[in-house]
């Protein structure tokens, strides 16, 4: 063999300014990755436009999604946490974002409703989620059809689109924790890219506190990355930079003088304690007779591929050395199911991503992917080596077709009514009627959802109770006179739940009349209006 | 006129606004025609001058009275302040414009005292200028404390970042960066400045004189009948050593004694004698170069093209260890080691760290932009740069300026040619700290003084992008940020705290304050490295000495700024020596030296 020395290249190019070097390296990177850009920018339309036909008539509106917008709105234009007290229920950057792209781009006066302005949102972090997935597929060595393959799974999968149109929390640590994972397998190994996981990590915790529990599997897949030759510079600054910005949180909350546990006050740690050790259990996934279990299977009723095929392609991906922190991800999101603590019912939302990826990493092992690969017992073996690629190229291609058929045959039925429903949400009906019908200045208990439009684009002064507070905040409950109007979907009286979470309600439809009704069932809203002669106890 | 005004409508505040400017200059006015005629009519000061000074000195009053008022108040009753808080105005105003805004005498007329003058001008403008930020702080506490923690933040962000360039990327640092040099090719000289160094200059020459090189000449510039001791060894040295060791005297014409004046006349004694040379060397007498050095500075000259390469210099008595230093005579002499070792750890410890720092990051970045200090010695540079560089400047090294090494790498950076920095463990050159504090604050106020210099000759101004000149005074400016850097972050933070400042701007306070202790966590990290890279056993309260010596060094180098921005507004420029007892040579070194930092006979 021969072989011809090629002088440094990069010596050479240290002869020339910065300026140019940059051109240099920035036309490389362009041509380097042109394909894998035209192909990305294909997928994120259909992902996009899938997401977006229909996300204001489904799903159904819910209450987390208002309550974060109504943060969100409470911070730019009150400069408040919230527009109660802030309670410490999550910490706060996931609205801290919403608001901020709000402030940027007038968010909140371009939608009708602050909903639309929540679906946008997660519309951006889906793209951000997809364009995320991609590059970590191909940072984890996928070949470029199967990291396409990856986002195609996560952005068309019902259940995650479901879910994902929904204004959580959880949406938008998705691509903060995928970041986190595109940086931490960087090839360059520069201390700016761990430090940019570890930030992204922390933002990811900010957004919401749950993600902590993936920090085992980022630390592996940081260490996967290290280098001898600037080890303990990259961990000392990547570690000390993450755990700067999570420490805002409660330092935050230390001068404020709110982070140990008072009598009368709210306090980080004591909230912490009743997420933790005092929520009521969901029970374990074991345990069929669970609100866990119950959850679970409403999850594989809209789709069981995905997460089923996820769990299978676990111990295969396990194979592979790089795969392995992500197969961790996925292990780590089912074991809080089975753990039997609290489980809120959007987790669904962090079994998806990893799914995905874990399952087309299991396909492009068996697939051969050399790159990937590090556990190849056949391809070893001399002699087989004709037959070897041809079982493989045989096993992609039926895992392609399956792919297909389940996209056709499971999928496009399922996905057919999330983009053709057209019908008005019940509960923005109401707010039209509210605000055609009643005066500004009558006292509303609202859901949550509808809480910041009545406020932000109808004036209701006083502002309405969002129905949660109402029996859990003491500055609502001591300057609580009367209450003129009820507007919330009917399931808050028809079920044993919501009778017990909620007495004052109850007790207050018990002396009102409707005077007008949206939709029929447990979704439907009825507006009470309140005798004038009772009085909240 | 403000009845009017309001009659006719005119917002309050603005109303007021008008009256005030209005009542100023009619004030003005009446002060020039009237109360000071006289004056003014025979001063050199001139009208719009004076009206500058009128206006600063109201400023200056008004925002005096705004913030006793609250403290007075609080002792007081509100309307005692106010009444005596408007006379105690009325007699600064008065006095202001009696002996400052329309005072008869120019500062420029007189001429025999015009340097005195001015420089205590330059003064008083300085101390007005710290007062009113202290009367802006009471009154803007807020605005002070975001103003502050962003720049602070900005300062340390860019700090760590430029101390870690070695590590930003596995590459820096690969042990084969620099390649394997071959068969040197150039010839060169080694200048080695020297005055009175009796004790190590033979020690020196003779290692110089055996690099592994085979064209090279040494050079040790000698001023004969002010040191005849030196000269006696260097000429032995260049009798045992012929073709060698050459010496150069110092020239007997100059007053003064530097280290430029010395290095020129060496090169100007080179071209006499038309001995052949592609680069020259700088070292310092105790300077014990590797003798795989010259080998290195050859290849990187040839393959990288650079105009100047320079080595890296490492500091080495770190330790808290006693028997690195030399036993004092007199009684409890071990004792009394053992308590200077101790006492003097933590300063040491992080001088040594900053030239690990230095050496092998900062100077590599600078060196990618291409604006860069350069050290004192363990330099080389390439004859055509030192032809440009006389061409231009009619001079090779800047002989009035106290840290001429910084300005000839601006200089290089300016007429265009490349630096490049070699830091290689094993062929650092190897020095010490200086012996006390005292030396060491001396040290850094003359460099600060040099840089200060450097800036307002105004050289960096020609460097060809806005982006080098902006980082040029970042550059030379940096101590002084550092060190103002170092002695807010906790300032801030309290100040925050017990002002009771919005909770987001404590939090942008903290984060000064935080990325001080990862610069510490990182010290503590390279200082583990620096043992492990030179096989120096790093003990437990070394380490501890770093982490308790770091805010006390920052304040050291504050008290260093300070010291040193007022010498140069007082004009003061003569030398301020720094004395090495030769710890890092071992016991065959032992003894002072006056290094080649000389100083000025006036």
């Amino acid at each position: 063999m021969t072989s011809v020395e090629l002088p440094d290249l990069t010596d050479i190019r240290e002869g020339l300014s910065l300026r140019r070097q940059a051109r240099i390296v920035a036309g490389e990177r362009v041509r380097q990755h042109a394909a894998s850009a035209c192909l990305l920018i294909s997928l994120l339309v259909l992902v996009g436009a899938v997401h977006a036909v229909g996300m204001w008539s489904f799903p159904r509106w819910v209450d987390d999604p208002g309550t974060y917008l109504s943060q969100a709105w409470s911070l730019q234009y009150r400069h408040a946490l919230s527009p109660y007290s802030y309670i410490y229920d999550h910490a706060p950057a996931g609205w801290i974002q919403l608001s901020l792209w709000s402030m940027l781009t007038n968010g909140f006066n371009r939608h009708d409703s602050a909903i639309g302005f929540g679906n946008e949102c997660m519309l951006l972090a889906k793209l951000a989620s997809c364009a995320l997935l991609f590059a970590l597929g191909r940072r984890l060595q996928f070949s470029r059809v199967g990291a396409a393959g990856s986002v195609l799974l996560f952005g068309l999968c019902p259940l995650e689109l479901m879910y994902s149109r929904w204004t959580f929390l959880d949406n938008l640590v998705t691509p903060w924790l995928l970041l986190a994972f595109v940086l931490a397998a960087s090839p360059r190994r520069s201390i700016a890219a761990a430090t940019g996981a570890a930030l992204s990590f922390a933002m990811a915790a900010l957004t919401k506190e749950t993600a902590l529990v993936v920090l085992p599997a980022l630390i592996w897949a940081m260490a996967q990355n290290l280098d001898r030759r600037n080890r303990p510079q990259v961990v000392a600054v990547a570690g000390f930079s993450g755990l700067l910005l999570m420490a805002m949180y409660p330092l935050y909350a230390l001068y404020k003088g709110e982070l140990f546990e008072r009598a009368g006050q709210n306090s980080l740690l004591g909230t912490a304690k009743w997420q933790l050790l005092e929520r009521e259990s969901s029970g374990s996934l074991l345990d069929s007779s669970s609100p866990t279990a119950h959850m679970v299977g409403q999850w594989l009723g809209i789709d069981r591929w995905l997460l089923l095929a996820g769990l299978v392609a676990i111990p295969i991906a396990l194979l592979d050395r790089r795969l392995r922190p992500a197969a961790l991800v996925l292990v780590i999101q089912w074991m809080v199911l089975v753990r039997g603590g609290y489980v809120p019912f959007m987790q669904v939302v962090n079994l998806v991503p990893w799914s995905a990826l874990v399952v087309v990493g299991a396909v492009e092992i068996v697939a051969g992917n050399r790159r990937l690969a590090t556990f190849r017992p056949l391809a070893s073996r001399r002699g087989s080596g004709l037959l070897v690629p041809r079982v493989r190229a045989v096993t992609a291609g039926l895992a392609a077709i399956c792919l297909a058929a389940v996209l056709v045959g499971s999928w496009t039925p399922t996905l057919r009514p999330m983009l053709q429903a057209r019908q008005a949400p019940p509960l923005w009906s109401a707010t039209q009627w509210l605000a055609d019908n009643v005066p500004r200045d009558k006292v509303l208990v609202v859901h949550d959802s509808i809480w910041t439009d009545l406020v932000h684009h109808y004036g209701f002064d006083p502002q309405p109770i969002i129905v949660y507070k109402l029996d859990t905040d003491p500055a609502v409950r001591r300057t609580l006179r009367r209450l003129d109007y009820l507007v919330v979907p009917n399931w808050y009286y028809a079920t044993p739940t919501g009778v017990a979470k909620y007495p004052t309600l109850t007790e207050a439809q018990k002396h009102a009349v409707v005077v007008a009704q949206f939709g029929s069932g447990d979704d439907g809203v009825r507006i009470y209006r309140v005798s004038r002669y009772w009085r909240p106890g | 006129l403000l009845k009017l005004l309001i009659a006719f409508g005119c917002a309050a505040g603005v109303a007021n606004a008008v009256q005030a400017v209005t009542t100023l200059q009619l004030n003005f006015v009446a002060n020039g025609r009237l109360t000071w005629r006289r004056r003014v009519a025979g001063s050199g000061v001139g009208l719009w001058r004076r009206w500058g000074r009128f206006h600063v000195a109201r400023a200056a009053s008004l925002l005096l009275c705004v913030a006793l008022f609250p403290i007075v108040a609080s002792s007081t009753d509100s309307s005692v302040a106010y009444w005596s808080l408007l006379v105690v105005g009325g007699v600064v105003n008065f006095c202001s414009d009696k002996y400052w805004s329309f005072s008869g005498r120019s500062r420029r007329r007189p001429h025999h005292a015009a340097g005195r003058t001015e420089t205590s001008g330059r003064l008083w403008r300085l101390i007005l200028g710290v007062v009113l930020a202290g009367f802006a702080v009471v009154l803007f506490t807020d605005a002070f404390i975001l103003v502050v923690s962003v720049s602070m933040i900005l300062v340390a962000a860019t700090t760590l970042t430029f101390q870690l360039y070695k590590w930003w990327r596995p590459e820096h640092n690969d042990p084969h960066r620099y390649g394997e040099p071959d068969a040197p090719r150039l010839p060169g000289v080694i200048l080695v400045p020297m005055r009175h160094e009796e004790a190590v200059a033979g020690q020196t020459l003779e290692r110089l004189a055996q690099l592994d090189h085979p064209d090279y000449w040494v050079v040790p510039i000698i001023d004969h009948p002010d040191d005849p001791g030196t000269a006696a060894i260097a000429h032995g040295k260049a009798r045992e050593h012929p073709g060698r060791v050459l010496v150069c005297p110092y020239p007997e014409e100059a007053e003064v004694h530097n280290k430029p004046i010395g290095l020129n006349a060496a090169v100007e004694m080179l071209h006499e004698l038309q001995i052949p040379f592609a680069w020259v060397g700088v070292a310092d007498a105790e300077d014990l170069f590797h003798p795989d050095l010259l080998k290195l500075v050859d290849y990187r000259f040839r393959t990288t093209g650079a105009g100047i390469v320079q080595c890296g210099v490492q500091l080495m008595n770190f330790a808290s260890d006693p028997h690195t230093l030399p036993l004092p005579v007199g009684r409890l002499g071990k004792a009394r080691r053992w308590w200077k070792a101790h006492a003097s750890a933590w300063w040491r410890v992080t001088n040594v760290l900053e030239y690990f720092k230095w050496f092998q990051s900062r100077l590599k970045l600078q060196a990618a932009v291409r604006v860069m200090p350069l050290g004192g010695n363990t330099v080389f540079f390439r004859r055509e740069f030192l032809e440009a560089l006389h061409q231009r400047h009619g001079n090779y090294w800047d002989e009035d300026c106290l840290t001429e090494d910084c300005k000839i790498g601006i200089l290089a950076s300016v007429l265009g040619f490349k630096v490049d920095v070699v830091y290689i463990e094993e062929l650092v050159t190897r020095e010490e700290t200086p012996a006390t504090l005292a030396g060491f604050i001396r040290q850094r106020v003359r460099w600060m003084q040099g840089f200060i210099h450097v800036f307002f000759e105004r050289d960096w101004l020609r460097l060809p992008t806005l982006s080098q000149r902006v980082l040029a005074v970042y550059v030379l400016g940096f101590q002084f940020f550092q060190a103002a850097t170092g002695l807010l972050a906790p300032v801030a933070l309290a100040l925050a705290l017990f002002h009771k400042a919005p909770v987001l701007l404590t939090l942008l306070a903290t984060v000064p304050l935080a990325l001080s202790g990862l610069a510490v966590l990182l010290d503590v990290v390279l200082l583990a490295q620096f043992g492990q890279t030179f096989g120096e056993r790093v003990r437990l309260r070394d380490y501890a000495g770093l982490v308790l010596g770091a805010y006390p060094f920052q304040v050291v180098l504050s008290v260093a700024a300070v010291w040193a921005t007022a010498r140069f507004m007082l004009g003061r420029n003569d030398w301020v020596k720094t004395r090495h007892q030769g710890v890092h040579l071992g016991a065959t070194a032992a003894g002072s030296r006056q290094p080649a930092l000389a100083e000025k006979a006036s």
